[in-house]
């Protein structure tokens, strides 16, 4: 049995009247890569903020490493890395001023470990300019760096990847991937660009006005929300429909079909026998985004 | 928890703010020492007396001396005139300048009066004449000795004719009036002697000055009855006339000059003095990083980087405490080497040892305190002043993040306690809302308690005075560290 890292139970946060989180309960293990999806507003942010006590619990406990959050804020931090909403850093220090500030507060970290980071990170051209010279993402990088600095076992990020162009996206992602496996680190990734957690993260908690609706593993949420999907394209729909009951039209070339790929073979023959010429077939996957907006119900701020 | 207040000093020294404070201190420094050496003696423009002259002129031709409701006007008008125009052949700064003053008026006016008489009587002008003569020649001669000779002849005169009444005299009453008339006749005697034996002319000088504050305290204790009830406020007056009287005796027997300003002793001195020292600099730093150590924080969102580590809240906020107090102390050593080298190169570095003189009113003595055994005594008296208006800033930094509002108001506070003590104590003497008297600026500067002196309230000691100043820093303190360990952070 894998190492309990992360356990929220119940979390209930409660701003003046307005109910803010309630009931949330996630649980990450060690070598975990969760994904917090949910719309703006939805609590992602918030969930966050008591997980590192930025934020008083109203009911409920997180315990990180064995240590309640609130009753042992020092030895329960300890080993947490995270950014918060952005990587904010002190704009007039360089990089590495920065980063060496955050390891004068931790026991084992040296200037060899701050130079590894900045390595791992892809900052080492630049980490002794001043951060009010960095762009924004030069800066998440900086800031994944003073996360991971004194090399903890749970990081937490907050949209991580904004800012970022498309090669940085993917290189963050190989980033993570490799602390999670060589560190064994737990991540907690929250993000409403879901593309990007697509094939990246094990689990996923999907949070909607406050409340927990999904906890699960990508498969899994996949496979609950579908039966896969297929685009044919052929060079006349009209007599498709007379042939294949459950074939949806969408225009005189293309055809949606849902059916068990093994049983793609029966309708090609199908319609080869009826002289129909097949052009394409595709399927049409789900995203991680289709499954979040068919559980979510869009984007609705209650 | 070093740590953290190392990483603090860190932020701090890398920012702009303190160095630009600095360098204005170090201006101001500057410019003010090159004035205080180049003015050290305030001098009088002649211009000021040659205006005066023609303004004096202008309104005699208003006057006439044949009417007579103006008469007594135009000989007053007349006599000022001619002291004036006297004047102006004399530097400001010299003897005859201020002898004018102070002793010719008699004999200028006594020749008007004859001159502008209905009926003229040439033998009373020829005489009053003679007699303006006479003096105005000694004027010329520089014989400054002539007019203080005569004032002690005039008074051991009026010294004996003294005695001989009271000898005359049964009368108790009249008899306690003439002691007292006595007594300031001899203090007279005293001066102009000490004044002829020391060779100390009319002329200014910080040894004229000496005589001439002397002589005031010799005035004002001679008439100051010991016996009687006193108000505070007289009793502080008392003081203050006894250390003048110590003080200038000092001067005029050792012939040093304590008060000079143009030294590097008085700069260093007067370093850290809460009446137009630099300490407001230091005031001025605390309140500046304890007015945004929190709030530029939470501004920037690099709050949530800080309280994310293995540090208590509590740690945290009492290490920002603990650096904004000792920035005090920073800026107030980097003052002392700043004047300690700015000061020596305007007064030159030999002008430190010019003695600092103190009276003691506990020993009754004077002393001869060491300029920077001086320095830190005052600046031991003065630093909870500091600490108090920057906990001020600090803790409004806290509770409102606002930077402006937690410069701005003890800023304000601080410029102006002055005033406000001045409000207090015509509050107490007005026997009208006493318990003012408990407020904090009145307390945390322990300058008066220096040498045995008077508190500036009665009834305080140096121990009820810090117990209230620990009351308002604890009363400051506590909601702060309270209110941040609760805080929730907020989306930045």
């Amino acid at each position: 049995m894998e190492n309990i890292i992360l356990r929220c139970e119940n979390l209930d946060k409660k701003i003046r009247k307005k109910q803010i989180l309630k009931n949330v309960s996630v649980e990450l293990y060690e070598g975990d890569i969760l994904g917090f999806i949910g719309p703006n507003g939805a609590g992602k942010t918030t969930t966050i903020k008591l997980i590192l006590g930025l934020q008083g619990i109203t009911s409920g406990k997180v315990e990180i490493n064995g240590y309640d959050v609130e009753k042992n804020f020092e030895k329960a931090i300890k080993q947490v890395g995270a950014i918060v909403e952005n990587p904010d850093l002190y704009m007039y220090l360089t990089g590495f001023q920065n980063l060496k500030l955050i390891s004068n507060l931790y026991k084992n970290v040296d200037n060899n470990r701050i130079n590894e980071v900045v390595k791992l990170v892809g900052l080492e051209n630049r980490i002794n300019d001043k951060v009010s010279k960095y762009s924004l993402g030069m800066r998440q990088r900086l800031g994944i760096a003073q996360a991971i600095l004194h090399k903890p076992n749970l990081l937490i990020l907050d949209e991580p990847t904004n800012g970022l162009d498309p090669e940085g996206i993917k290189e963050v992602r190989e980033l993570l991937l490799k602390l999670a496996k060589e560190e064994k680190m737990a991540i907690f990734i929250s993000s409403h660009n879901l593309a990007e957690l697509d094939n990246f993260c094990n689990k996923i908690c999907i949070i909607k006005n406050g409340q927990i609706i999904e906890t699960n593993t990508i498969s899994e949420l996949k496979k609950e929300t579908q039966i896969p999907e297929y685009i044919i394209e052929v060079d006349n729909t009209k007599k498709i429909k007379t042939l294949i009951q459950n074939a949806e039209l969408i225009d005189k070339n293309y055809f949606k079909i849902a059916i068990q790929k093994e049983n793609i073979p029966f309708i090609v023959k199908q319609l080869v026998n009826n002289d129909i010429s097949i052009y394409s077939i595709c399927e049409e996957s789900l995203t991680l985004e289709d499954a979040f907006i068919k559980k979510t119900g869009g984007n609705v701020i209650e | 928890m070093s740590n953290l207040i190392k990483n603090e000093f860190s932020k701090i020294f890398h920012k702009k703010a303190i160095y630009i404070i600095c360098i204005i201190m170090f201006l101001i420094i500057g410019v003010n020492d090159y004035f205080m050496n180049k003015y050290s003696e305030e001098e009088m423009p002649k211009s000021y007396i040659t205006e005066n002259l023609e303004y004096m002129q202008e309104y005699l031709k208003t006057l006439s001396p044949d009417n007579p409701n103006q008469k007594e006007e135009y000989i007053i008008t007349q006599t000022q005139i001619d002291l004036l125009s006297l004047q102006t052949k004399y530097d400001t700064n010299s003897w005859q300048f201020n002898v004018i003053d102070s002793e010719l008026y008699d004999y200028v006016y006594n020749l008007n009066m004859h001159k502008y008489a209905t009926e003229k009587n040439e033998e009373a002008i020829n005489q009053a004449q003679q007699e303006y003569d006479k003096i105005v020649e000694k004027l010329d001669a520089d014989d400054w000795k002539y007019f203080a000779n005569d004032k002690l002849k005039i008074a051991q005169e009026e010294l004996k004719t003294l005695q001989e009444q009271k000898a005359n005299t049964q009368d108790t009453v009249q008899i306690k009036e003439l002691d007292s008339q006595i007594k300031a006749a001899e203090n007279n005697v005293e001066i102009l002697k000490l004044r002829i034996d020391n060779d100390i002319s009319y002329a200014n000088s910080y040894k004229n000055t000496a005589i001439n504050n002397y002589q005031k305290a010799l005035l004002f204790l001679a008439d100051y009855d010991t016996e009687k009830e006193h108000t505070y406020e007289e009793q502080k007056e008392y003081n203050e006339y006894l250390e003048q009287r110590e003080i200038n005796k000092y001067i005029i027997e050792t012939g040093t000059d304590v008060y000079a300003n143009n030294t590097l002793s008085y700069a260093i001195k007067s370093l850290y003095s809460s009446g137009g020292g630099f300490i407001i600099f230091a005031v001025l730093v605390g309140i500046v990083i304890a007015g945004t150590i929190v709030s530029d924080e939470f501004s920037k969102g690099t709050i949530k980087m800080l309280l994310i580590r293995p540090y208590s809240r509590t740690k945290i906020l009492a290490s920002k405490y603990i650096v904004s107090l000792l920035m005090i102390l920073f800026i107030m050593i980097v003052m002392l080497i700043g004047q300690l080298l700015i000061g020596g190169i305007i007064f030159g570095f030999d002008t430190l040892n010019n003695p600092v003189i103190i009276y003691n009113f506990e020993t009754q003595q004077i002393q001869n305190v060491g300029v920077f055994a001086y320095a830190a005594m005052q600046a031991v008296a003065v630093i909870p002043s500091c600490i108090l208006i920057t906990t001020l800033a600090f803790a409004i930094n806290t509770l409102t993040n606002n930077a402006p509002l937690s410069i701005g108001l003890p800023l304000i506070g601080y410029m102006n306690y002055e005033v406000i003590n001045q409000l207090i104590q015509m509050a107490i003497e007005a026997k009208k809302f006493e318990f003012v008297k408990y407020f904090v600026t009145e307390h945390w500067t322990f300058e008066n308690f220096l040498f045995g002196g008077l508190p500036g309230i009665q009834g305080f000691t140096v121990a009820t005075s810090l117990l209230i100043c620990a009351i308002y820093l604890v009363i400051m303190l506590i909601p702060t560290f309270i209110y941040f360990k609760k805080e929730n952070i907020k989306n930045i």
